[in-house]
């Protein structure tokens, strides 16, 4: 038997849905994690308030989130007696979702407050000399910085996409319900089945790929080499 | 007409200009000639209202427009055109580097397509209309800044050094559609450091060093019969600021 039939042996109704709900959960949570998370790091860019600093200080903490901690707390707040149990999403789809939500926000915040205070000043007086008002100042700085918010994204998923803690603490791992690659291969781990584990990090590890290079390549798109004699302008300029 | 009255602007209890004044009115060039650091694109900065200065007025046809509310600077500045002296392109292609100043500005949709020709046109760069900006040379980017400017049709063009990092050939294009705009009853504001340049283009010379206007006059009495001594020696090149 070829090693790709022993694959598409291996591609069973159960493995494939493992696969789909690991994706469907990162990808929703990376989305709504994005929603929140860019205008979050828009405002902290380019808005000055009090505590700035302090918030900007705190988003860099929960940037590293044990997952772990994120999954107890999420645990505690959903079970039956805590504050959103009347909702029932414990050991749901939904509560992986809220745990990874949760995870992506500040990644996505901090990353991309990095990439908007980077777009260079010059290009910011170039726009307010133009006649931009503030609404068109905050659209032209995010185009600019469209590259470093993509990276933002892409960790964010990265992160997600592997993450374990967390899905297991809120999801339960149950099967055809909330098994998700991650929690699965430590389930497989853990009962000895090395070959089904390994098989599951290499889907894992080769979708993840692909969606990073779908994402890679929209972020080379959005920024061109210079072959010629003009640099962009950088920070430092 | 643009008229300077005794700015002053200091940085960290350091005077950057001291009490610069002057006028000028459309269709002439006013050239602000000094070495680095002597506060020519300070001024550029502060009649396009992106600096404040420390005190002083700028009086655009009789309106001071440094004691405006920020929606009025608006409307003023949209009446103005800066040339950076490096060039300053966003992160798109050459067409829609011309056309992000256009919508700004709200011109006619309808015209976009044709002004943008027009402009790119003017500055030879018509074939690299679909180019992505950040392909193009240091002489081609100063020159898509320029039909930048030109394109928003500008009551002032405030320059700061435009020709500084261009080869001769790309000078001569950029000083033929100065000289072309200003004969079209435009008024422009250029700062250079080349002392010949300076004498090619302007109607009016400004001689600044460390802040401070040390002459100004015509061109031709700048070079002719300047008063100050230290002028007839920067003029006969026996000093050389900065």
């Amino acid at each position: 038997m070829s090693p790709f039939s022993l694959f598409i042996d291996f591609l069973n109704e159960e493995i494939i849905s493992i696969t789909l709900l690991s994706f469907q959960v990162s990808l929703s949570a990376v989305l709504l994690g994005s929603i929140i998370g860019i205008p979050l790091g828009t405002l902290l860019a380019l808005k000055d308030f009090r505590g700035k600093e302090l918030v900007i200080t705190l988003t860099n903490t929960f940037m590293g989130l044990p997952p772990v901690v994120v999954g107890l707390v999420l645990y505690l707040l959903l079970s039956r007696s805590g504050l959103l149990g009347p909702l029932q999403l414990l050991y749901t789809p939904w509560a992986m979702i809220l745990a990874q939500f949760i995870m992506s926000i500040p990644i996505i915040t901090g990353l991309s407050y990095s990439a908007i205070v980077a777009v260079p000043q010059k290009l910011i007086d170039h726009a307010i000399s133009l006649g931009a008002d503030r609404r068109q100042l905050v659209w032209i700085v995010i185009n600019e910085s469209k590259v470093g918010i993509l990276a933002a994204i892409v960790a964010a998923f990265g992160g997600a996409i592997s993450e374990v803690g967390a899905i297991m603490l809120v999801g339960g791992n149950i099967r055809y319900l909330t098994r998700a690659l991650t929690t699965a291969i430590v389930l497989y781990t853990s009962t000895g089945e090395f070959d089904t584990a390994i098989s599951l990090g290499i889907i894992l590890l080769s979708t993840s790929f692909v969606v990073n290079l779908v994402l890679t390549k929209l972020q080379s798109k959005y920024k061109p080499n210079s072959k010629k004699g003009f640099k962009p302008p950088r920070l430092s300029d | 007409m643009i008229e300077v009255h005794n700015i002053w602007k200091s940085y960290r209890n350091k005077s950057v200009l001291k009490g610069v004044s002057f006028k000028i009115e459309e269709g002439k060039i006013f050239c602000v000639i000094g070495p680095n650091g002597s506060g020519k694109t300070t001024i550029l900065k502060i009649i396009d209202m992106l600096e404040e200065p420390s005190r002083g007025e700028i009086l655009f046809n009789s309106v001071n427009i440094l004691s405006l509310k920020e929606n009025e600077k608006v409307a003023y500045r949209k009446k103005m055109a800066m040339l950076f002296q490096q060039p300053t392109l966003y992160n798109m292609k050459v067409h829609e580097n011309i056309a992000l100043g256009l919508k700004i500005r709200k011109f006619d949709k309808t015209i976009l397509k044709q002004k943008i020709q027009c402009s790119l046109k003017e500055v030879g760069l018509l074939d690299y209309a679909d180019k992505h900006a950040y392909t193009l040379s240091g002489g081609e980017a100063q020159r898509l800044c320029l039909a930048m400017a030109l394109a928003l049709e500008p009551e002032v063009l405030l320059l700061d050094e435009p020709t500084a990092n261009l080869d001769p050939a790309n000078i001569i294009i950029v000083e033929n559609i100065i000289r072309n705009y200003a004969k079209n009853n435009g008024l422009v504001i250029y700062t250079t450091h080349n002392m010949f340049e300076a004498k090619r283009l302007a109607d009016r010379i400004a001689l600044l060093v460390d802040g401070s206007i040390i002459e100004e006059a015509s061109t031709e009495d700048f070079f002719g019969s300047p008063r100050d001594e230290r002028v007839a020696k920067f003029v006969r090149g026996e000093i050389v600021f900065g």
